[in-house]
Formats: C-alpha cells, structure tokens, sequence
C-alpha cells in the first residue's frame, strides 16, 4: 500500500507488539521504518507510541535546538522514555525499538554505519518560524561565514579526543562567540 | 543431636581404640579438642560396613560429598530410621542447603512426630532466619525430650537474642545440667555477661578447660554481641574465634562480614576470600564477596564530618541531596543531643537492593530501606525501588538517629528505644514522614497486641506473629511521642543517659519517668486507645466502605465517590496505601474538571504523607495552573526526598519554578540535577543551568555550562544570545 503513495521520502512508525518483524517486509531505498519491538517475538504490549506522541508535543525533543524535531530525534526521544519506564517500574522490558531508513538489511537501534541519515534529516515537526534570511542579499555574506563556523565547530569536535583540553575549550569558545555573533546580525 | 557424654575424656579415648567406634563418641573427641582422635575415629566410620556410620565418618573428615552420598544411602530403603534424615538434614543445613534440610526434618516427623531432633532441626534452621516459629519447635523438642540439652542451648540463644536474659540464662543452666560439656551454653553465659559490661572470664576458663581450642564459644559471643549493636566487640570475640580454631571457616566468614559493618574493605576481603577457597561458600560470604567486588563501581566522597560512598551511575545527581541533608542531619542532632560524633560516619546508598540486603545478612528485624553499623549506614537508593516506595530523606534521618544513639550510648541501648526514637526523628523532620499507621498495625491496635514497653525487644528479632516486627516499631516510635507530649522531647535525652549507665528498660521507666513500667503501659495503651481506638473498632467497617469506593471508582461513579469518599476517608485518614480515598476523589474531581476539588484532596494526601510522585506532580501542576509557585515548588521538593532519579522532567520543572522566584541557588542544584540524569535534552538541560549561574553571579561556571550546551547545539539561539551577554557584562548581575 505504502509503495503506491507518491511521496519523494516515506516514514513509516510501526508501534505495535511484534512490530519488529514487519520491518524487512516494509524496507524500501528512501524510506525510514521504525518498530516498537526488535522482532516478531516481542509480542507483549508497548508503551512506545505514548512517548512517540510525547515527542512530538515536547520541545525537549529538539535536541539540536534547530526549531524542528526530525524522526531521529523523535525515536531517540521515545527509546529513551520507554526505557526509563520499564526501569522505573522495576519491569523487563519487553520492548525495544529499532529503525532501518536505508532500505536494506536488518534494523537496528542507533544510528551509525549509514543508518540514521533519513531520519536526521526528516522533519516531523517545525516548532519556530525559520528565517529566511537566505533570501536577503546583504546577508549571503554572513550566512557563508555562518557555514564556515559550524564547520569548524564540526571539526573541532570531531578532534577533540586528540587535542589539548585547553586548547579544544579555547578554540570552541572562539568559534561559538564567533557564531552567536553572526547569528545575531543574521537576526537583526 | 543429643549426646549423653558424661566420661572423663581420657576414659572416653580409650573406650574407643578398644571398641567400634560410634559417631557420638567421635563428635564427642571433636568437642573436646581432641582432633587427631577424632580424626581417626571417623576414619573408622567410614570404613563400617554401616552406611549411617560411614555417613558420619566422611561427615566428621568434611568430605561432604561423600557423607551426603552415604545418607542418601541410607535413608533410601523404605522404613530407614527417621533419625537417620535428621542426622542428614542437619549435614545439609551445615552445608548451606536449608530448604532439603527442613524437607527432611518434616519426612523425618511424618515418620516419627515424636522426634525432638527433627523438631530442633526445624528450629535451627528457622533461628537462622530469625523465625519466630524457632521457638515454637524448641518448645514441642524440649517437651518431646527435656533432656535433650541442645534444645536448651539453643533456646538460650533465642532468648539473649530476644534481649530476655533470664530465660536465656536459666536455659543455659539446663542444658549444662544436663550435659556438663554443654560449651555453647557456657559460651551464652559469657555473653549475657559481657552483654552487662562484666567480665566473661570465667565462664571462658570453664570452656577452654574442657576443650582449650574452642573457637565456637567465642564466634557464638561475637554474634550475640552483634546483634546487640556492639560491633566493634563483635570483631575482638570473632578474632578471638579464628586464633582458637583457625579452621572454622563460619568465624572466617562472619569476622569478613563484621568488619564490612564497620566499614573495612581489604581485610574483609582476605577473610572471606579464605573461606571461600576452602569450601565455605554459604550465601553471606558469596555474596559479601560480590559486593566487595562490586565497590569498584562506587565512588566515595569525603569532607571531615561524612564519607559517602554512592554508585557511579547516580553519584553525580544524588551528591547534593544526600550531602546537604547529612550536614542539616549531624547540626540538628549535635544541637539536640548536645554531642559531637568521635568522627566521619559513613553512609553507603545502594540502588541494587540485593546489594543493601547483603549488608543486613545475619542481622534480625525488616531490613528495609536502612541499616547502622555504628558509624556506617547502608541505605537503599530510592533507584531501588519503584517510584514512592522508599523516602530516602526520612530514611536518613531515622539511620542517622541510630548513629547518634549508638555513640551516645556506647552501643549499650535495647532495640526498641533505638528504633523508637529514630521513627520519633522520622516525625519531628516532618509530621508527613511520620510512621504510616498501616492497617496491620490498625489491626494490632484492636487485638490488643501491643506488648508490655519492658519485652518490647522481643517483637523486634523473633517476631510471633507475620507483622509484628512492623507494629513493633511503630509502638516504639509511639511510646518516644508519648514520652515527648506529657514529659517533654528532654527525658528522651535522660533516658538515653540512663540505658548509657547500663540501666534497663524497666529502671529507667521507673527512674526518669517516675513511673512503674507496668503503670507506664497501662498509660500509654490509653494514649493509643484515645488516639487510634475509633480507627481501630472502625477498621472492618472502612475496609467494606473502601472495597464499595472502589467499584464505585472502576465503575466510574463518580459522583459516588466524590459524597462517599469523606466519610470513607474519616475512618482512616493516615490510611495513603494502595487504592487510598485521596487518590479515588482526585481521580473523580479530575473527571469533573474541578481542579480546586483535585487540588484540595492531593493536598490533605500529600500531608498525610502520600508519597506517589505522580500524584505529587500532578498537584503541584495543579498549584501552578492557580499561580501557587512557592506551594508547587514545595510539592515538588516533597518528590526530590522519594524518587529524584530517572526524572529529568522533575528536576527541569523545580529548577524553573525556583529559577521564577529568583531562588538561585536551589535552582542551579535542580538544573544540574536534570543535567546529571541524563536528559534527552542535554543542550536545553545545560543552558537552563548556565542560566541560574549567571542569575546567581557565578560566570566562570555560567560560562562553562553554556559552552557544554552550544558544543551539543552551536545553533542554539538563546545559548548563543547568553554567551554573547556574558561576554560583554563581566560585571555580576542583580
């Protein structure tokens, strides 16, 4: 049925008991499937749509503070929530949600191994009114610097495991101070 | 086992080189010390053509294995002697297996029903886990055989322990008038008189006449004296044990474990370690073993007044809490007890209860939530337990009591005003953490079982009945109310002073009260009568009324519940377990949409003591939505003392709240509570806490948290509009 919808990017949430097994049979390229349980034998009831939902009404969900939460941060969100409610009632848990938005292969739980790409990348939901201020010439110049910055942000975190503590605090600092800046004459 | 040996020893010997040996001849010999005798005359046993007696031979040889194979030998045919499996049992008990033990004292009575060894056996077992029926099967052993001196032996234990040191010694002198080697009812003689601050040497001398290697008196003291809170006593008499006997590895064992208690860790470990690698591998030393090994994932904080050892995984968000309250904790009871502690108390917070429960193995009474071991506390996390099973602040403050006490004392104070006092603390913290008057101890109160104050101890370690271990604290701690309410909370001081002079229970009543123990009853019956005797005659009446309210509830009726549930409510109002009045009428309030008739009702549930934290939140959202902030921010500090973990939400919500009314200290230790619990939104979580450092004047760590924020979310807009503030006013802000 799915296949028949005309849509560029699909996502499917699967939050019933032995969703798990339906996984491979829904796997298609541009498509992210998620499961409320690991297999077909997880076959009791799942708590996973209540915080699913939950995600969608919670800001906190929005853990890259970008004004949207995307599907990742969603399932991120309700796996955590599901597991902390199966601990704090002292239960087994007897479910446990996986993802596959690579179109083959088997599900996993987190990302990685390219895995996790369509859902970061897929908005569910828009929470703030983006600025479009790309569409400002006299701003281009400081979007460009702005894309520079989370770069080097990127990258700076990417080595922070190598560098000086002091010199990895020093130069994140710099760079940070260097965006909020630009973002602020972005915001102007 | 019963042996009638009454030989000289020497006679004994030689009885036996020139005879077939049997086995109570050669336990005898092991008694008496006389170990290369009792080597070689088990070593006869086992080569009888009797499998009964090569059971016993490879018994005495602890070659276990094959003394078990032997019984099972012989106990196979049909109509095998009854003695044979209480014999068997007994090997089983000693060798950690104590389910098949009672099953075959219980075949061994359905054969014989009057075996007073398989009843015995039954009560050694059950005095292991401080049983009250321990005491039942003695009596029915001793009435079956009064000669039998074991049973007297152990009802003597029972008693000391039970703190009825009469019975204790006039049992003890049975068992010796029975059998002049009877050694560990001289060993309880010892102990009744170290227990009374005199010295034990004579009846040690009588002991070590008759077997001068006699390990055994010494560890039978060493627990005695445990369970008396003389720890540190306990030690000496289990070291004392080990240089007698070096191979009684169950001293080995309970020397490791009574060193933990006093908060060691190497030398425990060698001590159990060697049991271990010689075969003693009972539950206490596996487990203390692990527990050992499992300190690794502990983290010990220090300061010169407490160590606080907590798991790593909650070390960073517990700390604050369990730290500020300890210091509230040591000024209050300093000022109160006009004392100081000789130095640091420990206190060690498990959030695996198996692991608390391995620091109350061998030790009487709940073994709930706390334990105290002079200057050691060993608590439960309230990561133990689902939400609002366990209040961790109330916990403190009645395990700290006992600190305090026991210092005070010397470690010389009965069980119940120890424990009375420290549920009187759990109160005088605050009237919500009072002791819950449960429906057990409703019912206890109308079945008049309430035991007289001078043999309220003997509710505490061999309870009579299923509860009545909890009705005995809750008297304890009552009776330290009714002391406080007609004389005043000083002669809970006097009389701490008095059990220090070594007085006892009855002396003191009658000394700083000034009243006969018997009178002081007869009083404080009628206190509780006045108190709770309504609720009580009531009970059967509110549990049909709450069984209707319930349906009524499922059914949801609930106009039904919201007329009926007051009067059902004033029967019982201490009454916040399970399907309580409270939460029905909120439960019906919330469906009407009547917010101030929900808020009204969680709030006479919450100072009753309710403790669900759903419940609690849902008031202090309520207090919220009628712009109540300092009410829902205390509703919320209420929750901080039973379940602070695994809820970001909570942490996040106070901090706010605190943060609004510019409380900003209490706001920055709710924010990095939220950042240590591992939020799903740790950039928001950082920033909130880089929020209130700044608020609160503090920017290097202001600045700190918000880059911890922005390295997560560098587009984090209100992080970055922070930051850029920071930068440009280093000035400290109002």
């Amino acid at each position: 049925m799915c296949d028949h919808v005309a849509a560029r990017r699909q996502l499917i949430v699967d939050t019933t008991s032995a969703s798990g097994g339906a996984v491979q049979i829904l796997e298609r390229p541009r498509r992210a499937v998620i499961a409320a349980t690991k297999s077909g034998t997880e076959k009791n009831a799942t708590v996973f749509a209540r915080y699913w939902v939950e995600a969608l009404e919670d800001p906190a969900a929005d853990t890259d503070k970008s004004d949207s939460i995307s599907a990742m941060e969603a399932f991120r969100y309700a796996t955590k929530k599901t597991a902390a409610f199966y601990d704090s009632q002292k239960r087994l848990a007897t479910e446990h949600a996986v993802f596959n938005d690579t179109g083959r292969g088997a599900a996993v739980r987190e990302a990685g191994n390219g895995q996790g790409l369509l859902m970061s990348s897929f908005t569910l939901l828009r929470l703030g009114t983006s600025q479009q201020a790309g569409n400002d010439p006299a701003k281009r110049a400081l979007l460009e610097k702005k894309d520079q910055l989370e770069q080097k942000i990127d990258t700076l975190k990417y080595q922070k495991a190598a560098m000086d503590p002091q010199d990895y605090k020093k130069q994140l600092t710099e760079a940070l101070v260097e965006l909020a800046k630009v973002q602020e004459q972005l915001d102007k | 086992m019963r042996f009638a040996v009454v030989l000289p020893i020497f006679a004994l010997a030689w009885a036996v080189s020139v005879r077939a040996a049997a086995p109570a001849d050669c336990w005898a010999l092991r008694k008496h010390g006389h170990s290369a005798e009792a080597k070689g005359c088990f070593e006869t046993l086992t080569h009888s053509g009797d499998a009964y007696l090569r059971a016993e031979g490879f018994w005495g040889l602890e070659q276990w294995e094959r003394a078990n194979e032997q019984f099972r030998a012989v106990t196979q045919p049909a109509g095998s002697q009854d003695r044979y499996k209480v014999r068997w049992g007994m090997l089983l008990h000693e060798r950690f297996n104590d389910n098949d033990a009672n099953g075959l004292f219980r075949e061994a009575l359905e054969n014989n029903p009057s075996s007073a060894e398989a009843y015995l056996g039954l009560a050694t077992v059950s005095a292991d886990g401080f049983e009250g029926q321990a005491a039942e099967y003695l009596a029915k052993a001793i009435a079956l055989d009064p000669k039998l001196a074991e049973a007297h032996e152990l009802m003597a234990d029972i008693a000391l322990s039970n703190d009825d040191t009469d019975v204790a010694a006039a049992e003890a002198d049975k068992a010796i008038a029975l059998e002049n080697d009877a050694l560990d009812a001289m060993a309880i003689h010892g102990a009744i008189e170290l227990i009374a601050n005199r010295s034990p040497e004579a009846w040690f001398a009588k002991i070590h006449a008759i077997n001068p290697h006699y390990g055994e008196a010494s560890a039978r003291v060493g627990r005695q004296l445990g369970l008396h809170y003389r720890y540190e006593d306990a030690v000496t008499y289990y070291r004392k044990a080990v240089e007698l006997e070096p191979r009684l590895w169950a001293a080995h064992s309970a020397l490791g474990i009574a060193l933990m208690r006093l908060g060691q860790e190497d030398e425990p470990f060698r001590e159990l370690e060697l049991c271990y690698d010689n075969g003693y591998r009972d539950k206490a030393t596996v487990n203390s073993l692990r527990l050992l090994d499992s300190y690794k994932n502990f983290e010990t904080f220090r300061d010169s007044t407490t160590i606080l050892k907590l798991h790593k995984t909650e070390a960073a968000l517990l700390r604050p809490y369990l730290q500020a309250e300890l210091l509230t904790i040591l000024a209050t009871y300093e000022k109160k007890y006009r004392m100081k502690l000789p130095g640091p108390v420990q206190v060690e917070v498990y959030p695996d209860h198996e692991d608390f429960a391995v620091r109350t193995t061998g030790m009487p009474g709940l073994g709930a939530f706390g334990v105290t071991f002079g200057q050691v506390v060993a608590m439960d996390s309230p990561s133990a337990y689902k939400p609002g099973g366990l209040n961790w602040g109330s916990t403190l403050w009645h395990e700290m009591s006992h600190v305090f006490i026991l210092t005070a004392t010397n470690h010389r104070v009965p069980r119940w005003f120890t424990e009375g006092l420290a549920v009187h603390e759990e109160g005088e913290r605050s009237p919500e953490w009072r002791d819950r008057l449960t429906p057990e101890i409703l019912v206890a109160i109308r079945d008049k079982k309430f035991l007289p104050v001078a043999t309220l101890d003997r509710g505490f370690v061999y309870p009579q009945y299923p509860s009545q271990v909890i009705v005995s604290y809750f008297q304890a701690g009552s009776i330290c109310d009714f002391v406080t309410e007609k004389w005043g909370e000083d002669k809970l001081l006097d009389m701490v002073r008095s059990f220090a002079k070594l007085q006892t229970t009855s002396q003191v009543i009658q000394q700083d009260l000034g009243v006969a123990p018997e009178a002081f009853d007869k009083e404080f019956f009628g206190w509780i009568g006045k108190k709770y005797g309504a609720e009580a005659a009531h009970f059967d009446a509110w549990l049909e009324e709450l069984k209707a309210l319930v349906v009524a509830a499922q059914q949801k009726q609930y106009d039904t519940v919201l007329r009926q549930g007051p009067g059902v409510l004033g029967l019982y109002p201490e009454y916040v377990a399970d399907a309580n009045v409270y939460l029905l009428m909120a439960a019906a309030a919330k469906a009407r949409n009547d917010d101030n008739a929900e808020a009204a009702i969680l709030t006479e549930y919450e100072h009753k003591g309710g403790q669900l934290p759903d419940a609690l939140k849902r008031l202090a959202t309520l207090e919220e939505n009628a712009r109540k902030p300092a009410e829902a921010a205390a509703t919320l500090e209420r929750v901080n003392y039973i379940y602070p973990v695994k809820d970001e939400d909570l942490h996040r919500r106070l901090g706010d709240l605190l943060y609004a009314q510019k409380r900003y200290d209490p706001a920055i230790r709710e924010y990095a509570a939220c950042v240590a619990s591992n939020p799903v939104d740790k950039a928001g979580a950082e920033f909130n806490l880089a929020q209130a450092y700044f608020a609160a004047g503090q920017k290097d760590k202001a600045e700190e948290t918000l880059l911890a924020a922005l390295e997560i979310a560098p587009g984090y807009r209100p992080a970055q509009k922070l930051l850029l503030e920071l930068q440009r006013s280093p000035a400290k802000p109002d």
